[in-house]
């Protein structure tokens, strides 16, 4: 499972999920990538991120399964992993 | 010798009244104090109908008339609160509004046909509203401080130009000059506090013009009702859609070029004449996006009854609230060179919040506008 993670420097849920991410990473074993909404256009662009950010997007085998946007927990997201996971 | 002069007019007054169909009206007032022109202004408007007789005693700069008007409220059980005061016969009027005109206006009207005979006292008005949960409040008793306060700190969560600081917070923070990082940060904060405040002082004068209207009252009153209903709505639309908005790429991109510009330019003269036009920029373009709390402040506070200084320390006290989360989002950011960002769930509490204060503010400048009407 990888997970592209999209958010941008002025917006303060992302940063705020930035914080819940490093738990994460710090705690599980994830495959995951960081995207900015000002730097990389093309990956933004590729995964049609919308109106919202942060957006998160769990690939499997390359293909997208799940994806959510806006600000969760530690646990919310664990939850969500877990789910993905189990696919 | 004062004393003694306002002695003699009250003394004779009833007298003068009967004798000459003349109505002696005792005018205790401020300089530059609005609502002491709109009463002068009012009263200049009858004056010939009633044959009006206008003592008038300055009180903000003269101690002797401020001590003369004490006794005058001490001798019937006031303490002094504010200008005007109006005493007509035996009668005290404090304050003035739409409320009081009519009472002053029959006053008048009533000494003029020599029938002054009232009970001692101001025109009394139900000062208390019922709200949920809270019950029974008298919104007097909340003093005009706090509504500011609390209006201006609800008013700062809007994140119309919050995503402008904290692009520029990331790109400071790369800086190496901490005094740069600093002054250019601090400055574009003042800029920024300083055109909303100059936004406001110039509604304010505005809505002074106007003020006497009251269609103008109530056409904010409905503003204030639809913008926090809109408000509202915005909150429950988006409240399991949190995440911050995504600002448009054109729109964003030439004010990011631009931020990137000063900070990076070797002359600090410029970076800081860029920083304060991108401000400027920045913060009169945002405007219309948090219109709803300072149009509706700003008529609370023309209304309120303090002097003309005091108009522009309560826009001061505001735009300190307005600004108070920014600055503390740049002093962790650069104390300890970390983005920090207030959760977007705050921001749908500001709205929902923000919108609940708007229309009780909203009904009331409809109905009770009297309630609003502080000092």
């Amino acid at each position: 499972m990888k997970i592209l993670k999209f958010g941008a420097v002025w917006c303060p849920g992302c940063i705020t999920m930035r914080k819940v991410w490093s738990r994460l990473e710090a705690d599980y074993e994830l495959d995951t990538e960081y995207f900015d909404l000002d730097v990389d256009l093309e990956a933004v662009n590729k995964w049609d991120i919308g109106n919202k950010v942060p957006v998160f997007i769990f690939l499997k085998d390359g293909k997208e399964v799940k994806r959510f946007h806006g600000e969760k927990t530690y646990d919310e997201v664990l939850e969500i992993i877990n789910e993905v996971k189990s696919l | 010798m004062k004393k003694i002069l306002l002695f003699l007019v009250l003394f004779f007054m009833p007298i003068v009244a009967f004798a000459e169909d003349k109505v002696e009206v005792i005018l205790f007032y401020g300089e530059g104090c609005p609502h002491c022109e709109s009463e002068m202004e009012f009263l200049d408007s009858i004056e010939d109908d009633y044959d009006l007789e206008v003592t008038k005693y300055e009180v903000w700069n003269s101690a002797e008339n401020l001590v003369l008007l004490k006794e005058e409220l001490a001798a019937k059980d006031y303490s002094y609160v504010g200008v005007p005061v109006t005493i007509i016969d035996d009668r005290i009027f404090i304050g003035f509004g739409e409320y009081i005109k009519n009472d002053l206006e029959k006053a008048i009207s009533d000494c003029y046909n020599n029938i002054c005979e009232y009970h001692s006292g101001e025109a009394s008005v139900d000062e208390t509203i019922s709200v949920p949960i809270l019950g029974e409040i008298n919104p007097k008793n909340v003093s005009l401080p706090v509504v500011t306060a609390v209006m201006g700190f609800v008013d700062g969560f809007n994140p119309c130009a919050m995503w402008v600081l904290l692009f520029l917070i990331s790109m400071l923070i790369s800086l190496k000059s901490k005094v740069k990082r600093w002054f250019l940060g601090i400055l574009f904060i003042f800029v920024s506090a300083a055109t909303y405040f100059l936004f406001m002082a110039s509604w304010l004068n505005l809505v002074f013009l106007v003020s006497s209207i009251v269609l103008v009252r109530i056409l904010i009153g409905v503003f204030a009702g639809a913008a926090g209903s809109f408000n509202i709505y915005k909150y429950f639309k988006t409240r399991k859609d949190d995440g911050c908005d995504v600002v448009p790429l054109e729109k964003r991109r030439p004010i990011f070029d631009k931020i990137k510009k000063v900070i990076n330019n070797k002359s600090f003269i410029l970076a800081v004449l860029g920083m304060i036009v991108i401000a400027i920029s920045v913060n009169v373009v945002e405007l219309a996006c948090s219109l709803g709390l300072p149009v509706v402040y700003t008529q609370i506070l023309a209304m309120a009854n303090i002097s003309k200084a005091g108009y522009y320390l309560y826009l001061l006290l505001y735009t300190f609230f307005f600004m108070l989360d920014d600055l503390i989002v740049f002093s962790i950011a650069m104390i300890f060179l970390k983005v920090t960002g207030v959760s977007t769930k705050y921001t749908k509490y500001s709205h929902l919040i923000g919108g609940i204060i708007m229309i009780i503010i909203g009904l009331l400048l409809v109905f009770k506008p009297e309630l609003l009407m502080f000092g």
